[in-house]
């Protein structure tokens, strides 16, 4: 199923957040290539030269690599760091204020099921 | 340069098939299917194989007759044929030039069809022959008849007819294209307008003006065009009174006539003609109808 | 001119007696690109078109493929496809006749991938054209012209009467096959949601000027589009914006450039939209009397 965009922020960027998430699920793993620009526009069903510019936004914050003639991989401890970026990101932005909607709901870490799923 | 007209020809064929076969083999086939019922008069008895001659170039000329008459009148719509259903848009997309088509759509109909026809017609009009024989003097008289020599002798006059088609068709466009760019500019009132227009000009101008030259160029014409085939008459009779022999130079000499009449001012003159309705058609095809 | 451009057309006139189709536009294609031909009706896509493929002589220079159109019509089509049309294959013509038949006008046309692309569809090879639907016949012109290996595809609503499973399915073509950097498409749709993401550049025609012609690339780069609070709406309106419609409760801003930093804080920034844009930059009459 082919994705619809949102208007957010431009499709290539929105690309980027997407494949930035499947790297931290751990896909392409540690070795593995990415799938190639062909492979990726047309999994997305998206024009090739936005699947580029997506690319080139990954790689400019260090987290793919180009291996002349092997194709792009995962940057070494690009895992970590953006895995790091995300906690941040959470951490200041997202967790206050799902904190906050917790103590207004009076639900508590017992009620929060942490340990299922 | 490479021509596309083989390919369109092809076309042709695929589109009208089937119209082209039934005009060429209903006639013989339903000939033959009323043979057992029928009588035959006037007919030179005193030969059998001048009688089967006759058969075969008679039953040869009918079919190509038909197959040309239906050529002739469905020319003009058929102008107008990839407009009705807008294929002409897909056709333009393709490369193929625009007279071309048109051209080999003329050829198609107009000269291999009925050529197809006469042919057809021919390999009937043995067996045709053979019914009619049979019914006025019974089969083994039929039988007996020297299918040999009437084969001789069908031949080279056959073969002057279809040789006289070129030249025919060459006579005969003048007509079929200013009917074409009639209807392919002027729709379904196009031939109409043309014919009827054309004939009340023609005949105002020689009734009333005593301006003759128009008509005299009309009966010039259709002489033309009827000795195109026969130039003749009057030799092929005496011809096949004779043996074999004479039947081809007949042929020869008639054909070289006809061929000669190409080779006059009357000739350029309605060749121009045609090259005109020929250019008006072809434009507004390339318009897209 | 850039031997590297599929289409150059510089200061293209073409007029019909009074009215004028096509107003000194000017339109480059370079290889490798998609390009989404944008306009409502009458505004001069199909003129266009049929003047790049040589059907209509324009004024102006025009060059397709390195060849004037017009007087190179027949080498031209060797070497592009064109769908003027879905609704125009011959009705008496069966589906086998027409591949015999196109493979030997058009050159660069392959037998064996149209019968392949036509596998995909519900369509048989000994069909007669006059008995197949509407999506079906469209399925089927485009099957063909896909089959040819040209080096510039231009297309007229090539989706037109197709349904949304066809029409994915061709767009997913298009992507596949046609996208290897060397061919460009130049395309006109009516869907310009569906297509945004396929396109590379996108030309905007209105009334036979263009109105726009750029990269989507540097759409994100020029256009900025603020959504705000209904609050915002007299300061928005006073930096002049392009296009303001509502969404939801909320208003969206469309400016052409970076307003000033004042009013950039009073928004969020979303991404301008094709249709947004294409709506505030072409007249018509009918939608901008539904401007917020």
């Amino acid at each position: 199923m082919t994705p619809t965009w949102t208007d957010q922020a431009p499709i290539y960027q929105q690309l980027a957040d997407r494949l930035a998430v499947q790297l931290l699920d751990g896909s392409p793993p540690e070795g593995e290539a990415l799938p190639s620009v062909r492979a990726l526009a047309s999994q997305y069903v998206i024009n090739p030269l936005t699947v580029t510019r997506a690319l080139q936004a990954l790689s400019d914050h260090g987290l793919i690599e180009t291996r002349r003639g092997l194709g792009m991989f995962v940057t070494a401890g690009a895992r970590q760091r953006l895995l790091k970026q995300e906690r941040e990101q959470f951490l200041q932005k997202d967790w206050p204020a799902l904190r906050a909607k917790l103590k207004r709901l009076g639900l508590t870490a017992k009620d929060l099921n942490w340990e299922s799923t | 340069m490479n021509t596309h007209i083989p390919t369109l020809l092809q076309r042709e064929w695929m589109q009208h098939k089937r119209g082209w076969l039934i005009a060429a083999l209903a006639p013989p086939l339903l000939f033959l299917a009323l043979l057992p019922f029928g009588e035959f008069h006037g007919m030179p008895t005193e030969s059998p194989e001048l009688m089967s001659i006759g058969i075969v170039l008679v039953t040869a000329a009918v079919v190509w007759g038909i197959c040309m008459l239906v050529a002739l009148f469905q020319l003009p719509g058929l102008a107008r044929r990839d407009t009705q259903d807008r294929s002409i848009e897909f056709w333009l997309s393709l490369p193929g030039r625009p007279s071309e088509s048109v051209l080999a759509t003329v050829l198609a109909h107009a000269w291999l069809a009925p050529l197809g026809g006469a042919v057809i017609g021919m390999l009937f009009g043995l067996p045709i022959a053979l019914g009619v024989l049979g019914s006025k003097m019974g089969l083994a008289g039929a039988m007996g008849t020297n299918w040999g020599e009437v084969i001789l002798a069908a031949t080279p006059v056959l073969l002057r007819g279809l040789a006289g088609t070129v030249p025919l068709l060459l006579w005969l466009a003048p007509l079929i294209f200013v009917l074409m760019a009639a209807s392919s500019w002027l729709k379904r009132l196009g031939v109409p307008v043309v014919l009827v227009g054309g004939g009340v000009v023609v005949a105002v101008l020689y009734q009333a003006y005593d301006i003759a030259w128009p008509l005299d160029a009309l009966k010039g014409l259709n002489e033309r065009i009827n000795h195109t085939l026969i130039h003749n008459g009057p030799g092929l009779a005496q011809a096949m009174q004779q043996d074999g022999s004479d039947l081809v130079t007949w042929a020869l000499q008639d054909f070289g006539r006809a061929l000669a009449e190409l080779a006059s001012l009357q000739f350029l003159g309605w060749a121009a003609v045609a090259a005109a309705a020929f250019a008006l058609v072809v434009m507004k095809r390339a318009r897209g109808g | 001119m850039n031997n590297t451009n599929l289409i150059e057309a510089r200061n293209i006139t073409l007029s019909y007696g009074k009215k004028t189709a096509l107003n000194d536009v000017s339109v480059t294609v370079p290889k490798g690109r998609v390009v989404g031909l944008l306009g409502h009706n009458g505004a001069g896509k199909t003129s266009l078109m049929k003047a790049l493929v040589g059907l209509l002589p324009v004024q102006g220079d025009m060059r397709v493929l390195g060849l004037e159109p017009t007087k190179n019509r027949q080498q031209l089509l060797t070497e592009l496809s064109y769908i003027p049309d879905v609704a125009v294959l011959p009705r008496w013509a069966r589906v086998h006749e027409l591949i015999t038949l196109m493979g030997k006008l058009q050159p660069k046309f392959s037998a064996d991938r149209a019968r392949a692309l036509l596998k995909r569809t519900s369509v048989g090879e000994s069909d007669k054209v006059k008995s197949l639907s509407k999506g079906m016949v469209a399925q089927t012109h485009l099957a063909l012209i896909a089959a040819i290996d040209a080096r510039l595809m231009i297309l007229d609503e090539p989706t037109l009467g197709l349904d949304v499973v066809s029409r994915k399915s061709f767009y997913e073509m298009l992507i596949d096959e046609w996208c290897d950097g060397e061919r460009s498409v130049l395309i006109s749709t009516h869907q310009v949601e569906e297509v945004e993401a396929l396109l590379s550049d996108v030309i905007m025609l209105d009334e036979g000027r263009v109105a726009l012609a750029i990269s989507l690339e540097d759409i994100d780069r020029r256009f900025v589009a603020l959504n705000h609070d209904p609050a915002a709406a007299d300061a928005m309106a006073a930096a002049h914006p392009l296009l303001r419609y509502r969404e939801q409760g909320r208003t969206t801003s469309l400016f052409d450039g970076a307003p000033p930093e004042h009013i950039t804080s009073l928004g969020q920034r979303v991404r301008p939209s094709l249709v947004d844009l294409f709506m505030a930059l072409t007249r018509n009459p009918a939608l901008n009397s539904k401007q917020a």
